[in-house]
């Protein structure tokens, strides 16, 4: 995790009512808090959709953080439970796929594509794990969190965050090696 | 390419095709619409509070013409009366006494 003190400044601005500083909050956090999102549900949309409320749900509850506290852990939980609310409420709703940045990102068309597949791989491989594991696995190995944090982020021990973590890995190391395979 | 670790350290391969997976590369266009949803938002709080101000202050308002009023048709009418011959008396300063209780007598 990153920015705890910057983060604790900002938030403390934003608690007395300044926008900006919640809004420099919004573009530091933005990024996992869609992934976190992503993990939860499958259409980005609807992702994207449970992050802006948690967003804003986290603004009108600033004053209640505690800036000795870290944010993202804070701001993350909120996200999760306006996603999980939101699953809830949504029946069925047609899978978008999320469009490849990979271009975007300065790859060239044959590393674009090889990319692209990759992610496509991953995102179903995702989608076949429980959504605890995607949590671990996410939160762990792309946000760079430590076992406790997730642990208490997710309200269990810190040997289900291994054990999660380890059919996780497993699980989408399996679904990459196999494309591996089919091309070489 | 092939992700080898699975062990109990962070694996950053995995952790970046995960986030590219994820990654649209949106995330600042993401933000903005945050803002613009908070900005939404603090508007239409600051309309809800007047909002919430001005009901009350009209109810208040009202009801405070009401007990007026209904306090106007209450109260005693007082009766209008001919002013006393003590009361002219009182207030024609500097009159002689007797100007005024003659013409009270004649009925000017």
């Amino acid at each position: 995790m990153r920015g705890g003190s910057d983060d604790a400044h900002l938030a403390r601005l934003a608690a007395d009512g300044d926008p900006d500083a919640f809004g420099a909050l919004v573009e530091r956090h933005a990024g996992p808090a869609r992934r976190v999102a992503r993990t939860i549900l499958d259409d980005p949309h609807d992702a994207d959709d449970a992050a802006q409320d948690g967003f804003l749900a986290a603004w009108r509850a600033i004053d209640r953080y505690d800036p000795r506290q870290p944010f993202a852990p804070w701001l993350l939980r909120i996200v999760i439970n306006e996603a999980r609310d939101l699953r809830r409420r949504r029946t069925v709703r047609s899978t978008t796929s999320i469009p490849p940045s990979f271009e975007a990102a300065g790859l060239s068309p044959e590393a674009a594509t090889d990319a692209a597949l990759i992610g496509d791989r991953l995102r179903a491989a995702l989608g076949m794990l429980p959504e605890r594991q995607r949590m671990v696995v996410m939160l762990f190995d792309a946000e760079g969190w430590a076992h406790a944090e997730i642990g208490a982020l997710l309200g269990i021990p810190e040997g289900t965050v291994r054990s999660d973590l380890h059919h996780a890995r497993r699980a989408l190391r399996q679904s990459l090696e196999g494309l591996w395979k089919e091309r070489s | 390419m092939t992700i080898e670790s699975i062990g109990p350290e962070r694996d950053a391969q995995l952790g970046a095709l995960l986030r590219a997976a994820l990654d649209d590369g949106a995330d600042a266009a993401f933000a903005h619409r945050v803002r613009g949803a908070l900005a939404r938002e603090r508007r239409e709080g600051t309309l809800e509070v007047l909002a919430h101000w001005l009901r009350p202050g009209l109810a208040a308002a009202a009801a405070i013409i009401f007990a007026v009023l209904v306090g106007m048709q209450l109260s005693p009418v007082r009766e209008a009366r001919p002013e006393a011959l003590s009361d002219q008396m009182l207030a024609v300063e500097g009159a002689p006494v007797s100007d005024i209780v003659l013409a009270e007598l004649v009925g000017e």
